[in-house]
Parts: C-alpha cells; structure tokens; sequence
C-alpha cells in the first residue's frame, strides 16, 4: 500500500510539472499583456512614451526573455513557494490566494455537506421503492434541478429575494455587511451565513441530482446480488439489510465521486461568484484571465491541479481501504 | 518483502523527508523576513507619532469658518473596484485609489475654483508663471503642516517631485508630465522656483496638482521600498489613514489635527462592491451613503419618488471628469479617407436617439469636438451634425460608393463597403452600441462586422492599430491638451489611433501649446474645434455629467460649476446614523 | 424469383438488431418519447428559423412587381442546414427500408456505403453552395413600405422581425401583442432572437460533442487497447488535462481566436473529451480480455479492423449515452460564456446572453429577459437529459431483466 502512495506522489510531480507546462503555454500565447490595462484611454497619456514605458515594465517584471527561461524561473520560484507578484494588485500571490481560498472553499464545503447529507439518504429511498411513485417523482424533479442554468437561477433569487420590494430578505451581494466588524463573534457569524444561503443554494440545486443517481444505481445493484436475498431470507429486517449490507458495498461510487467533486466545485463558482460579488478564487482565476496576471494564473492553476490530483489520490486510497476486492499491484 | 526494493523505498522516503524539510525551513524563512518588514514599517509609523507637536492652526476664527452644522457621522462611499494601493504616484494606482486620497489625505499647492476656471492656493498662498512660461514660481502658507504635525516646506515639495520624476520609481506615466521641468531653485523654506524647457499653458496646473508628500515619513534609499509602499498613506488633509480591510473596504478617520478648518464628517468609509446591481441595494437599505450609480440606474430613480424622498439624485459636471464616448474610424482604411464619407457615417447614427434611449440621461451631450462641452476651449456655436439619412445616402454617393452588384452592399472599385468594428467584450454599452450602428448602417447599404474582444487584447489592438473602426471613450479635464490624440506626429506611436492628419489643424495645436494667455490661446481652439467639426475623424457620441445618489440626511450639498464638495457636508445631530 | 411469404418468413428469423433492441426499449417509456418529441420540434424550430422568424416577406408586390425577398435573402447557411435536414431524413428513411428488406449480416455492410455516400453528397453540395451563393445585405424596411403604401400585397413571416434589427423606442418592453416575448436591451424581438438562438445552442452542442466524442474514442481506444507504457503516458495526459480548470482553459483560448461560432465550438469539443476518453479506454479494458477479441488478434487481423470493426461498436453504448449529456454540458458551457461575455460575437442571439440581460442595472428585473431564455435552456438540456438517461435505461442490460 505504502508503495502505491509513494509511487503516486511521486507520479504527481511530472503531472504537476505537465500542467503548469500546459497552462504557461496557453496564457502566454494569448496576445495581450498586462501593462496595457494600466494603461487605459482614461487619460491622456502621453503614449509616445507608452512603448518605452511597456518596455520598461517588461523588464521589470521580467518579461522580455525568452518564454522557456521565463518558465525555469517560475519554477524555481515555486520550488520554495514563492508564487511571485500580481502584476494587478502589487502584492505576493500567496496573500491573495490565503485570502480568497478559505471563501471558496467555506462555501463550497457547506455545499458539499448540503449534498451529501440530501443525496444519500434520497439515493438509498429510490432504490429502495424502486419504480414506485418517490423514485419517478424524484427522478423527474431531480433532472429538472440539474437541467436549470445557474444563472436562470441565481438571477431569479436576486431579482425576488432581494432588495426593498421583498424586505431585503436576504442581501444581494458580498461576504458581509456594512457594520460587520462591530458585531461580536456569533453575530458576525449569522451574518456571514445569512449572506451564504443564495450562492450555496445555487451551488448545491444542480449537485443533487448526479449524487442521487450514482447511490440509486450502486444500491440497486446490491439490492439484486444474492448476498442481499440470503440476507432477507436469514429473517433479518430490512432496515438492517439495507444499511448494513447493501449500503456499504455501494459506497465505492460515492467515494470515487467526492474525490472529483471538490476540485471541480472550484471552477464552477466563476459564475456564481459574479452574480454575487463574492471575492472568491473563481472571481481571482477569471480576473488574472482576463487582465492576463500570469503568476496568478500560474499559481491558481499549480493549487487547482495539486488539489486535483491529490484529492483523486484520496479517492483511490479510500477505495482501496473500503473495498478488500481491490488492490492496487502493477499490471500483470 | 524483498531487500533491494526495501532499500531503494528508504532512500526515496529520505529524498522526501528532506524536500519537506526544506520547504518548511524556506517558508519560515521567508515569514520571518515579512515580520520584520512589518515590525519596520511600524516602528517608523510609532516614531513619527510621537513626534506630534501641535501648532494652532487658523481653524478657531469663526469668522472665517467654511464649514458649517453639526459634528459627527460618517460618509460611507461605495467603490466598484478595490484600489491596488493606496500609493497615488505609482502605476498601480488606479482611479479608486485617487477617490481615496486625493484630496482628503494629500493635498496639492494649488486647485481649481468651486465656481470659475481658475486656479486658488491649496497649501501655497501665492503662485505665478512668467510671461514667457518659463519660471513657475510658488509660495507655501506658513501655517501648513502634516497630520503628525511635522510643518510643510518647500523640501516636501522638492521631495515629491524627485520622487516623481525618480526614474526607479513606478510612476514613468505621471513622470511624463514633467518632462518640460529643466531644474528647481528652492529660494526658502516657503518658496520655490521651477525652470521649464519649454513653455506649456499645462506646466502650472501640473506642477500645482502634485500629491505634496511628507519627506521625512517617505524617504527613501532604494526606490523599490516607496513602490512597494501600498498602505498607510500619510499626508496633509483633512482626514487620516486608518485601515483597508482587503476585500471589504478603507476606513479613513477625520484629521483632528488638519492646519485648515476640519470637516464636519468624522469617519469616511470606502465600501468595494462590484455588483452594480448589489451597489445600489446596498443603498436603498442603508448600508452606504454615497453612490456613483450606473446611468441606467440614475436615470429609472430620477423620476422615483419614493426613492427621491430618501436620496439626492445629483447631476454635475466636474472637473475630473468630462470624458467622451466616440467611435474612431480608422483613416488608413480605403472608405474612412474620404471626409464626406465620416461625415455621413455621423449622420447615419441617431445620437438623439442613444441619448435618450440608451443612456435615458437627459443631462448628457452629444460633443462636437475633443473638448469638455461647457469648457473655455469649446466653441458654443457649433451644433452637432443631425440624423439625416437622406443626406447621408448623397454624401456617400457623392464620394463613389454605390450597390452595383446588387449584394445590398455599397461597393467602389470592387471594394464593397464592408468593415470589422472593433469592441470590448463584456461591456452592455459597447454591445448596444454596436448593434445600433450596425442596424442603422444595414439601412444604407454599409456591412459592418462586430468583433468583440476582452479588454488586454483590444488595448493591444488599438495600440497596434489594427482595426478598422472601434469603440472607446476618453477621459478628460476642464483643459486639455489635444496633442497626444490629434497631432500628426503622434501617428505612429501616440494617442492618434485614427491617423487623423492636418496640417492647418498641426499648427494651430502647436502654437496654443505656447500660448499663455488663456484668450488667445481660446481662440486658437475654437478654430481647431471647427475643423474636427468638419473632418469627423471620430463620430462623438455622448459626454455626460457625473452623477450620485445621496442619502438625504446629508445638509449643505451644494453644486457649483466644476463640481461639488464633499468636505462641506454634514449631517444634523438629530438625524446621525454612525457614532 | 423469391416467393414474398418466404421472403417474409425469412424476415422473421433475423430476429431483432441491437438497434432495434434498444430502440424497443426506449420507446416504451413515455417520458422518453416525450422529450425525443420536444427535440425534433426543437430541430424544426433550427432548421426552418430563417421562414418562421423574418422580417422581410414571402411575397410583396412592389411597383406592380412581386419580389421575394425572404427568399432571395436566405445565406448558405441556411441551404446547408436545409440540407442536411434533407440528407439526414434520407438517411433515417433509408435505414428503416434497410432493417425490413435487408438481411442483417450485410445491414453493417450496407449501412456503411449509404453513410458514406450521403456524406459526400452532404460536403460536396455543401461546397458549391458556399461558393455560389452571395451573402446578401437585406436592410429595407418592408413593413414601413406596406405602411406607406409604396408596396402592397404583402405576406410575412409568423414573427415578422429579424433577430439583428433594433428599435429603440421600443426597448426592454414585457411581453405584448406586437412582441410576443418581449423586447431586449436595443428593441429587437425575443421570440424571434429565441428561436434564432436554438440554432447556436443545438449547433453547439452538437459539433462540440462530435468533435470531443471523436478525440475522446480515438484516444480511448488506443489507450485502452494496448494498455501497459502507452497506458501510463496517456493516463498521465488525461490527468493533466483533467486537472486544469475547463474553464479557465476556455478563457484563455477564446481570447486569443477569433469569436466565431465555429471556433467556440471547436474550443468546448477540445476541453471536453477527458470524459469519453476515459469511458472508452474503462471499456476497452474490460473488451481486451474477451474471446471474440483474442480471436480476432490470433487471426492477425488489423489493429485499426480489431479496434474499429469489433471492439468499438461493443463499447460504443456508454459513449452514446455519454454523447447526449455531452450536448446539455456544451449548451451549458455556451450559455455560460455567452453570460460572461465570451461567446458569440454580437448581434449573434445566443440564450446566454440574452439571459446576462435579465436583471438589469438599475435593479429592475426584467423578468422576459430572464424567464424565457432560461426556460428555453432549461427545456432543452433536460430533454437531452431525459432522453440521454432513457437511453442509458434502454442499454443497460441489468435494467431490462429486473423489471
């Protein structure tokens, strides 16, 4: 077992090295760079000066030499954790990855809770009263759930919920209010999940559906394995078989799924974030896109993919510890 | 387990062992080095409070009292984007960072009048510019100091320039300004004298608008330290630094040790909500005070009034900002040669009709020319081009262009009327303008191609002029200068995207740029405002004037001809909101 | 000569095709059938957009003349997505007569050279009308001729309004009888920009499937069939493609390619196939092992036969199944980017974008900006959906004999 970790993390180096390639490939090829944002139309600058200037920054920053120079000295940053500069904000990267990381992920993982907590118990329901009226029913409200465009949704809750004409029943934008910071501990925190509900509501509708298939399907499945009719015939009560047989053999999806879904809620909040002004790392990675901060864009892609790969990592631990069947010895 | 493999595991695990230990020890490292910067940099802000010696200042005599009402309350203001420092000087800065301080941490010598195109003394009592331009003289208060009482001198003064034109120094845009100054004389604590190359009617304004930064709080050995500095900014205004929340907002504190008289407003918070939508609801339910809403938005409340009730809707045009909206047609292009044809493609969009539907804004212009509508170097007598696509239709025949091959496109010499017009991606009013003039110029036979692109490639493209027409706006102030963007010299590589070129339009640019007397040099842009009207390298779109929403517990909000003043506000006690 | 009750009676041993097997089982659902209805409606509305939706008239009479100027107006687009229509209902029409007239042995056979042959009809016709056919600039204001009686005799399309014109003065007003839908941000009509905007979505989803289905099975296949160094390198690729951010890869590439349609979808096909290729390289695995392929390897055939002929329509299943889910995901990721910004360039109607009008700035909600294009997403990915999760039913055979 050791071994298949060591040699995994080992693994994950040439992949991580992989990305990054990827990522500095694509970023730099785009045109466009990012001095010339600074300096936009708003004023009459002087712009016979404007290349030197352009110029001048380049080499400041040190993006005038040759692009795979530019990239061993990116990584040689990166071999001590120096992520380098936003160009945008003036500051180390790794400050505005601590600040907006945690947003991310508090949301993200109240909304992974949300699912599971929901999804496993209707999964095992449906399977359960297989083809009777709560399966169908839930399976058609379910893919409508799935079918709806966050931004339908999202649109609809700030144009209904929010604002004077509904009593400001919940905040339409921002992390927290005003006058956050006067408010003791407990009170800050309701605020800050009162301004939590919508975004994690928009994030968790769509995630139901996909989660309580997979545990209908895998518990169906052991539903039907001889194990389960030996199990029913011995007298014990369907609880019991349920939860105690069928259940554990049909974790092995649910854990395969949590590996990946962490990572890809990351990507997914860009959308979100925005309708919502929620300076998170969706918000971070499509601004550095867009106003091309290459080290911001480096380092959210290198912790994106890290991520990835350790929490698919995770998931095939995990597999191996649930499942005595499967071992992970070289190909035969 | 066999005894090589069980060998080779333990090396690796050592490899790794070490790796790990080694980041540990680099991020420590590193960490140390950021608190030691920490505990300098407050070191330095402790030592210089210490060294606070109050000197009365004029604020007592209440006769000469500017500020009137109640103490107390403070002004919570809504920014759309954060600032990247507080570091008006550097590149970074951007115009949230100069709603900050200018003007409430950092004051300048001299600044405009509330009511006249004119320069006052700020922090100098007297300045003056010599007939020929070339000496800008200036003399400081005598009672002026910073907020930790260190008095203001001339060595300030000299110190902010340095900085400024200190080539390590982040600020080569703003330095570019002060390319004229030949040397400074500093004649005393309070006066100074500035030698320029060449005679510019600019020189005294920018001079005078310099951000005075305190020496002793700002110096430096190595540039790096002052472009690094992006907090804590200490100055001479009426109100102080007291902290920026990342991500939430910038609190600043009234300087009770300001040298003039304090404003009435204690607190002015900073709030970054970039949501338009969002800001406005944060209006309407209290959480700030002070909005720039979108026109759109302006334009639906104005006529609210229940939202009237509860909230100023403020229309003014200042002095910071009296920008236009314009589409560039790009003159090395066979169809944008042709003035007749400009002109018709000006006449073929109903600007009235933008005006009132898409910017709903009743305040706004329609330009004719480069410069701020109601400002001295317009003339007032030249009328926009009106919509008329009859005579539109008679110019472009006139110039060649007809439909023969019946493709319902305009075509000459086998080159049909057909262009790519250039826009930023993402922006609503970019896209409705877009499909506008597309429509409007489907009706006459012209194909127009809409290429969107996000912002750093459009910048690159406008840079490069490679476009055939695009959208973009200007930024502008009460007097500018038209020679970045119309000289024919700035083709290549200036602001003259559209390769605008005339000779008669050259000279008389160059000769108001040496021309001090503000009449004459007047008259000189009157003629050159008449020949834009009549070459249209731009169709002008629109110009408008600033506008805010208020809560209405603010008193005293008055609005003169370049603008208004927020540092004369108060709030009366009976109907303060924050202690 | 064969006597027709043989004939017939030999029908009936041939039994019933995987194909028809599944399809069996698919129309026995009536939700399935349901929603493959809303598609091909959905089709309908695409492919004839151009005469449903218009402002210029079938027929008008000008001057004593009748003019066409709908029909003189139509692109090259138009004609090929007329015909392929045309070809694709030829084609469906050709495989029901195959399935009752021809044996099922050489049905494979059959099928092939009739895909093939209408494939290239498809390209070559397409071609010539590319090049023959002018694009024509239509702007005249018909109905203001009809209004000023300089023309008469006029017969207009059901939503007389063209997707690019604007209106001002009638801007973001709700759904009334003039537009039924509502007008957006600069006038032009909903309904009409709606249905223009079907053809984007489905056009979309299905090049981008196409495209990421084909990297995703080439790759698949190849990795799954050889296994071993070739495996552990392109495993290696995936994850690497896996772990970067789809849509920051989006971004990144649009911004440096020109915003056509065709691009966009070519981008969404080459950030997608990480899913299939895993599909079919899970399934390959499992197919390597069988008899019938070790059979096929001992006789020396091929690699692209055995990998091709025999082990891919085996696997093929997940694929498709995976295909339909595929176009809701484009139709999203296109909606999504025309939302931000990123997607077709103006006055291209595209659902996204329409919806990013829906909350306007000033707070007002303008909720036939937001609704109808939602609903119009929402209807069509869930009948993909439906129809995706009808046919992973139909497939699977563990389904079939439980109930």
């Amino acid at each position: 077992m050791t071994d298949y970790i060591i040699r995994r993390l080992l693994l994950m180096i040439p992949t991580l090295l992989g990305i990054t390639i990827m990522v500095f490939t694509i970023s730099r090829i785009a045109p466009g760079d990012p001095f010339s944002i600074a300096m936009g139309p708003g004023g009459q600058l002087d712009a016979e000066r404007f290349a030197d200037i352009r110029e001048q920054q380049k080499k400041l920053h040190g993006l005038d030499k040759p692009l795979p120079v530019q990239y061993l000295i990116w990584l040689k940053r990166v071999a001590t954790l120096n992520f380098g500069d936003s160009i945008k904000h003036h500051r180390p990267v790794i400050e505005l990855i601590k600040e907006r990381l945690p947003i991310t992920l508090t949301l993200n993982l109240i909304a992974f809770v949300i699912i599971y907590t929901v999804s496993i118990p209707m999964g095992v329901l449906a399977a359960v009263r297989h083809k009777k009226l709560f399966d169908r029913l839930s399976s058609v409200i379910l893919f409508m759930l799935w079918s709806l465009p966050v931004m339908l949704v999202g649109q609809l809750l700030i144009g209904y919920l929010c604002g004077p004409a509904f009593k400001n029943w919940f905040p339409p934008a921002g992390l927290s209010s005003n006058y956050a910071d006067t408010l003791p501990f407990f009170s800050w925190l309701g605020d800050r999940l009162w301004h939590l509900v919508l975004p994690v509501i928009c994030l968790t509708y769509s995630g139901f559906a996909y989660l309580t298939k997979q545990v209908r399907a895998g518990m169906l499945e052991s539903l039907r394995a001889d194990y389960v009719r030996t199990a029913r015939a011995k007298g014990l009560s369907n609880t019991i078989v349920i939860f105690r047989h069928a259940f554990r053999n049909s974790i092995i999806p649910i854990i395969t799924i949590m590996a990946t879904l962490l990572p890809a809620m990351l990507g997914g909040s860009v959308i979100i974030e925005r309708i919502f002004s929620i300076p998170g790392m969706g918000m971070l990675a499509f601004e550095a896109v867009t106003t091309r901060d290459y080290n911001v864009v480096m380092a959210v892609a290198t912790i994106a993919g890290l991520m990835n790969l350790i929490g698919l990592l995770l998931g095939d631990i995990a597999y191996a510890a649930v499942d005595p069947r499967v071992s992970f010895e070289s190909k035969v | 387990m066999n005894g090589q493999s069980g060998l080779f595991k333990f090396f690796v695990f050592i490899l790794l062992l070490i790796v790990v230990v080694t980041q540990i020890l680099s991020i420590m490292q590193a960490n140390r080095l950021y608190e030691r910067l920490d505990t300098l940099v407050e070191r330095m802000a402790a030592g210089e409070i210490r060294r606070q010696t109050v000197t009365a200042g004029k604020a007592d005599d209440f006769s000469m009292s500017k500020y009137k009402g109640d103490e107390g309350d403070w002004l919570v203001w809504c920014l759309g984007a954060e600032p990247a420092t507080m570091n008006q000087m550097v590149e970074a800065s951007t115009w949230s960072t100069r709603w900050i301080v200018s003007g409430n941490i950092f004051e300048s010598m001299i600044k405009y009048k509330q009511d006249e195109f004119e320069y006052t003394g700020m922090l100098a009592e007297d300045f003056s510019i010599s007939e020929d331009g070339l000496e800008i003289y200036f003399k400081l208060r005598d009672d002026i100091f910073f907020s930790d009482g260190v008095p203001i001198t001339t060595d300030d003064v000299i110190f902010t320039f340095e900085t400024i034109t200190d080539p390590n120094v982040d600020a080569q845009a703003y330095a570019n300004y002060f390319a004229d100054v030949d040397r400074y004389e500093k004649i005393n604590d309070r006066e100074i004298k500035f030698y320029m190359k060449k005679a510019y009617f600019l020189s005294l304004g920018f001079l005078g608008s310099m951000p005075i930064h305190p020496k002793h709080i700002y110096e430096y050995q190595d540039a790096r330290q002052f472009n690094s500095r992006r907090t804590n900014p200490v100055g001479s205004g009426p109100y102080v630094f007291d902290k920026w929340d990342i991500g939430s907002q910038v609190i600043l504190n009234r300087n009770e040790n300001y040298w003039d008289e304090k404003p009435k407003i204690k607190k002015i918070v900073y709030r970054f909500i970039t949501n338009d939508t969002a800001a406005l609801q944060s209006l309407m339910s209290g959480q700030i005070d002070y909005l720039r809403p979108l026109p759109e938005q302006f334009t639906d409340k104005q006529n609210d009034e229940q939202f009237n009730k509860e909230f100023y809707c403020l229309s003014y045009w200042s002095a910071g900002n009296t920008g236009y909206f314009w589409i560039g047609w790009n003159q090395a292009r066979p169809f944008f040669a042709d003035k007749k044809i400009r002109q018709a493609l000006t006449m073929l969009i109903d600007r009235e009709s933008i005006k009132e539907h898409i910017l709903r804004n009743p305040d706004a212009e329609i330009p004719t020319g480069p410069f701020y509508v109601y400002g001295p170097q317009s003339d007032p007598n030249i009328k926009p081009w009106p919509y008329d696509v009859q005579r539109a239709i008679e110019l472009l025949e006139q110039a060649g262009w007809f439909d023969s091959d019946r493709d319902g496109v305009r075509d000459k010499d086998g080159v049909p009327f057909r262009f790519r017009y250039m826009i930023v991606s993402g922006s609503q009013l970019h896209e409705q303008m877009a499909k506008l003039v597309k429509d409007s110029l489907a009706r006459a036979g012209i194909d127009v191609i809409i290429d969107p692109y996000e912002w750093s490639v459009f910048i690159q493209r406008v840079q490069d002029r490679q476009f055939d027409a695009l959208n973009m706006a200007w930024g502008g102030g009460i007097e500018s200068d038209p020679y970045q963007i119309w000289h024919s010299s700035q083709i290549e590589r200036g602001s003259n995207y559209v390769r605008f070129n005339n000779p008669e339009a050259d000279k008389l640019i160059e000769q108001a740029r040496q021309t001090l007397d503000p009449n004459s040099r007047n008259q000189l842009y009157h003629r050159f405002h008449r020949i834009i009207h009549e070459e249209q390298p731009y169709t002008f779109i629109y110009t408008r004037p600033e506008q805010r929403f208020l809560h209405r517990r603010f008193e005293n909000v008055k609005i003169y001809k370049l603008g208004i003043n927020e540092h004369e506000w108060y709030v009366p006690i009976e109907k303060q909101k924050y202690k | 000569m064969i006597n027709m009750t043989d004939k017939k009676a030999e029908q009936k041993n041939w039994g019933v095709s995987y194909g028809q097997m599944v399809k069996n089982e698919f129309m026995k659902n009536k939700l399935n059938i349901i929603s493959l209805f809303f598609i091909i409606v959905l089709f309908l509305l695409a492919i004839f957009a151009p005469f449903i939706a218009n402002d210029k008239p079938y027929v008008i009479r000008i001057e004593g003349k009748l003019s066409f100027p709908l029909f003189s107006s139509l692109t090259a687009n138009d004609y090929v997505i007329l015909l392929a229509a045309c070809i694709g209902l030829c084609q469906l029409l050709l495989m029901r007569r195959n399935q009752r007239t021809i044996e099922p042995t050489m049905r494979g056979h059959v099928l092939r050279r009739q895909l093939s042959i209408n494939a290239a009809i498809f390209i070559i016709c397409s071609v010539m009308l590319y090049i023959f056919i002018p694009s024509k600039l239509d702007a005249t204001d018909y109905k203001g001729m009809i209004s000023s009686n300089r023309a008469s005799d006029a017969v207009f399309a059901p939503i007389p309004y063209g997707y690019a014109r604007t209106d001002l003065r009638k801007r973001e007003q709700p759904p009334s009888r003039e537009h039924w839908l509502g007008t957006d941000d600069v006038g032009s009509d909903v309904l009409c920009r709606l249905i223009y905007g079907s053809r984007i979505s489905l056009s979309v989803g299905f090049v981008a499937v196409g495209i990421s289905s084909l990297i995703g099975i080439i790759i698949g296949a190849v990795l799954g069939y050889f296994g071993g160094k070739v495996d552990f390198i392109g495993m290696r690729f995936i994850e690497i493609m896996m772990a970067i951010p789809v849509f920051f890869l989006i971004i990144t590439i649009v911004a440096y390619w020109e915003r056509s349609l065709f691009n966009i979808m070519v981008i969404i096909g080459l950030t997608t196939w990480t899913g299939d290729a895993r599909f079919i390289r899970a399934e390959f695995f499992k197919l390597r092992n069988q008899d019938f392929i070790q059979a096929a390897v001992s006789l020396g055939l091929p690699i692209r036969s055995i990998l091709f002929r025999h082990m891919l329509p085996n696997g093929i299943a997940p694929v498709l199944v995976n295909a339909t889910f595929g176009v809701a995901g484009a139709i999203f990721i296109e909606a999504a980017l025309s939302f931000l910004g990123f997607g077709v360039a103006p006055p291209t109607p595209s659902w996204g974008q329409m919806l990013s009008l829906g909350v306007s700035t000033t707070g007002r909600f303008l909720w036939w900006l937001t609704l109808f294009p939602g609903l119009a997403i929402f209807v069509t990915v869930l009948a993909y959906n439906l129809v995706g999760e009808g046919l992973r039913d139909a497939v699977d055979p563990r389904l079939r004999k439980a109930a």
